[in-house]
């Protein structure tokens, strides 16, 4: 239940049978909280977990029959007029045609109906047939952001790998011993160190596969509410959704066997194979030997021994410079780590190099034969420089409570810098830089990182605003730019007075409202504490003692804290974006002593 | 899960098996977890949780599946599982289920995935045994005491908001109620439990 249903009772929230004589809440947050702890321990007694073998198998066995063909016929009454004599007819044609056109007069569609499905139909062989994907759009982000040592396979051609060169499904990345490369797929970065090799089976929107042949890998993953990012090693597959972990295939060939290594750097990832159905949660790493038959060890990784690899520190680093939650480390100071000079965002590269390489036509041409004919008869239409055109960006604004969460597209055109978002407060946002009067320039919206293309705008109280992106050369002028997109922004959300009980030495239990906005404006509750601040935020440098990844959570217990200390809490729910984050929601501070 | 996602999954799971994988990657332990502690023994979880997700495909593959919460309708699934494989055995106490729960069972199993059933599904399975394992893990005496005076009604909600940990629309599918409904299932709930208390407390003295 929902504490705010109850808090706003007696509860003018709650219609229809209501009694009058329903008890304060307040009455019962004690014992509500009692009850939660009790099933939280209840919970970890029970041996609740299902047999892997009997989820293994109760999975294929699912899996065969929901592979079966819906049948149809039942779902889709056949007009009297349809071709239903073959049934190898029924079986092609979509469920929602036959009731649709049953509506209609039969005898008016029957003749041009067959064909048209017939032709199309038939284009859907012959782009089957021809490799959909040639037609299909690739992401625009989907390309190699840098490259140092590595080749790319495409077609069974063997090229070195270049930043800047779109990927597609099929292609494979092969990284030299002493090399490294950075990926853009879709939303989601994939760095991948010395020897590793690494095929991109499936690029689009929706579903994201990769397998890793060999060699470390840093995923960090973001994919749309209804996508799924999934890498295969040999015969175990890693499902994420909005995390980040590290896969270290180096042991592809040791003697022990052909070993993974896996840590859940943000989030929780899952492991699935023969026999194996594992959900390896943030902050634990697994260890996976692969073959017919799996099998995984997973252990508790604590933070600093994470944080002692440079692989890992050096990655972390990567994505807390670019804004992103590293989940388990993100209560390290990783600012010292050496960053990889090869994963610094940089700017994109000239498509063409040669054009740079072109010698101008100029006085330091070899006039052996001099020829007024060129200057007496300039063409006009060639010199003048054409008005420029301005590229197209893509823009879209949401307003979240707390603030604004702004994605753009940036187009493919040479001579980017930086990509900057207006705001102004009038449907009326010009392009120039420095901005006129009334048009502010975002600290939240500012990249010179192409593969940047996510940020927030800050808006504490509600109101009116308008966004629109535009794309400048390294001197401020316009290259392109996106519609104008207006929001009506929303306060911050509260989440309620934090709950806070316990009784077992070093734990408490937590409760609040959880955050009701819509979810592409939740990333992770944070709960933080400190022992000076009364109003401790995690956006200040508080200590967060949780995160919680579930935005319908309205719990949670927190073990491992130091017993007799007392500290103010509270929870606040936070949305990341690729150039920062800011506070969705958050609850009243509570003070507290541990027991 | 996230209800956005939950939903993309219902809704491409009537013709394409993986997403009704991920579902059950995603619910397989909870479901598993929600029957265990109603059945005890773990030959009949495993039956009681395929049978469960074999209804449940069956079900989303059907045209016309309303897709409001599909954790909500799994449990549901699950909990009448439950009473048929009770039913079917004719075993009361591996379940842990009161002798009222099998009256009137004349109508056979039917349909029971968990739309249009009319009765209460507190008339349908009983949670003692969860019930006993919460009580097991509260720190104070009176309220252990007073979980196991409680109605099996009352109790029923206890346990699932509390032990099963279940979200609130999947709450609200099992219980077949609006959040508002349920809002105050739960504060007549706790209502019970606090006079069951005190009742203990008067008792003890």
């Amino acid at each position: 239940m929902r504490p705010d249903e109850f808090d706003d009772a007696r509860p003018h929230g709650i219609q229809g049978d209501v009694p009058s004589d329903l008890p304060s809440d307040l009455a019962f947050a004690e014992l509500e909280a009692e009850l939660a702890v009790a099933g939280a321990r209840a919970r970890r007694r029970g041996r609740e977990a299902p047999d892997p073998r009997f989820a293994v198998t109760l999975r294929s066995r699912l899996m065969a029959q929901a592979r079966v063909p819906v049948p149809q016929a039942a779902a889709a009454p056949r007009a009297p007029w349809a071709i239903g004599t073959d049934p190898g007819h029924v079986s092609h044609q979509p469920t929602v045609v036959t009731p649709h056109l049953a509506s209609r007069n039969p005898t008016a569609l029957a003749a041009p109906r067959w064909p048209v499905l017939a032709a199309a139909a038939a284009l859907i062989v012959a782009l089957v047939g021809l490799n959909a994907n040639a037609f299909l759009p690739v992401p625009a982000a989907s390309r190699v952001r840098s490259a140092v040592g590595a080749e790319l396979v495409r077609d069974g051609a063997t090229t070195a790998l270049t930043a800047g060169t779109e990927l597609r499904a099929g292609d494979e990345i092969r990284v030299g011993t002493d090399g490294s490369a950075a990926l853009q797929i879709g939303d989601s970065r994939v760095r991948l160190a010395g020897g590793s090799d690494l095929g991109l089976r499936t690029i689009d929107r929706a579903s994201i596969e990769l397998e890793q042949v060999a060699g470390r890998a840093w995923h960090r993953v973001t994919v749309p509410a209804d996508g799924r990012y999934v890498v295969t090693t040999a015969g175990v597959t890693w499902t994420a959704r909005g995390t980040a972990f590290d896969l270290d295939r180096s042991g592809a060939n040791s003697p022990g066997g052909d070993v993974a290594h896996e840590v859940s750097i943000q989030h929780a990832v899952t492991a699935s194979g023969a026999g194996l159905l594992v959900t390896v949660d943030e902050g634990h790493g697994a260890t996976v030997v692969l073959g017919e038959r799996p099998s995984i060890e997973t252990t508790p990784v604590d933070a600093t021994t994470a944080a002692a690899d440079p692989w890992i520190r050096e990655n972390a680093a990567t994505d807390v410079a670019l804004g992103l939650s590293v989940g388990m480390l993100d209560d390290l100071d990783l600012a010292a780590a050496t960053i990889h000079p090869t994963w610094t965002p940089g700017p994109v590269p000239s498509p063409d190099p040669t054009v740079a390489n072109t010698p101008v036509p100029t006085t330091a041409t070899p006039p052996a034969t001099p020829s007024p004919t060129p200057r007496a008869t300039p063409r006009p239409t060639a010199r003048p420089t054409p008005a420029p055109t301005l590229g197209t960006m893509g823009l879209t604004a949401l307003a979240c409570p707390g603030g604004v969460t702004l994605d753009w597209t940036v187009p493919d055109m040479a001579g980017i810098n930086h990509i900057q978002i207006l705001r102004g407060t009038s449907g009326e946002i010009p392009i120039a830089y420095p901005p006129g009067p009334g048009i502010v320039a975002i600290d939240g919206g500012y990249s010179t990182d192409p593969g940047t293309t996510s940020g927030y705008d800050v808006q504490e109280v509600s109101g009116s605003a308008w966004y629109r992106a535009v794309a400048y050369t390294a001197q401020n002028k316009p290259l392109a730019a996106s519609d104008i997109r207006s929001v009506i922004t929303l306060g911050a959300a509260s989440l309620g007075t934090l709950g806070v009980s316990g009784t077992t030495p070093g734990e408490l239990a937590f409760s609040w409202a959880p955050l009701g906005a819509a979810a592409d404006c939740f990333s992770y509750y944070k709960i933080v504490k400190s022992a000076d601040d009364p109003t401790p935020s995690y956006l200040t440098g508080a200590t967060a003692i949780a995160v919680i990844g579930d935005q319908s959570a309205s719990g949670s217990l927190v073990t491992g804290l130091p017993s007799g200390g007392t500290y103010w809490f509270r929870i606040e729910a936070i949305r990341a974006t690729s150039l920062g984050k800011f506070v969705v929601g958050a609850s009243s501070v509570v003070q507290a002593t541990v027991p | 899960m996230d209800p956005t996602r939950e939903g993309a999954l219902v809704a491409r799971a009537r013709v394409d098996a993986a997403a009704f994988g991920e579902l059950y990657d995603w619910y397989l332990p909870r479901i598993h977890a929600y029957v265990i502690r109603r059945v005890g023994d773990r030959d009949v979880a495993q039956d009681v949780t395929a049978t469960s997700f074999e209804r449940a495909l069956e079900a989303v593959r059907r045209p016309g599946f309303r897709n409001e919460s599909f954790g909500g309708f799994l449990y549901r699934v699950a909990a009448n599982a439950i009473v048929d494989h009770a039913r079917r055995s004719r075993r009361t106490v591996p379940l842990g289920a009161r002798a009222g729960d099998f009256a009137g069972d004349t109508a056979g199993d039917g349909d029971r995935d968990g739309a249009g059933s009319g009765s209460e599904p507190g008339d349908e399975f009983g949670d003692e045994r969860a019930t006993q394992a919460l009580a097991a893990a509260v720190d104070r005496d009176t309220i252990r005491r007073a979980l196991v005076r409680l109605s099996e009604t009352h109790r029923q909600v206890i346990v699932m908001k509390f032990l099963d940990g279940l979200e609130i629309d999947e709450l609200c599918a099992i219980l077949e109620c609006s959040r508002a409904t349920f809002a105050v299932k739960l504060h007549r709930a706790l209502a019970a439990l606090r006079d069951a208390m005190a009742q203990e407390t008067t008792d003890a003295a």
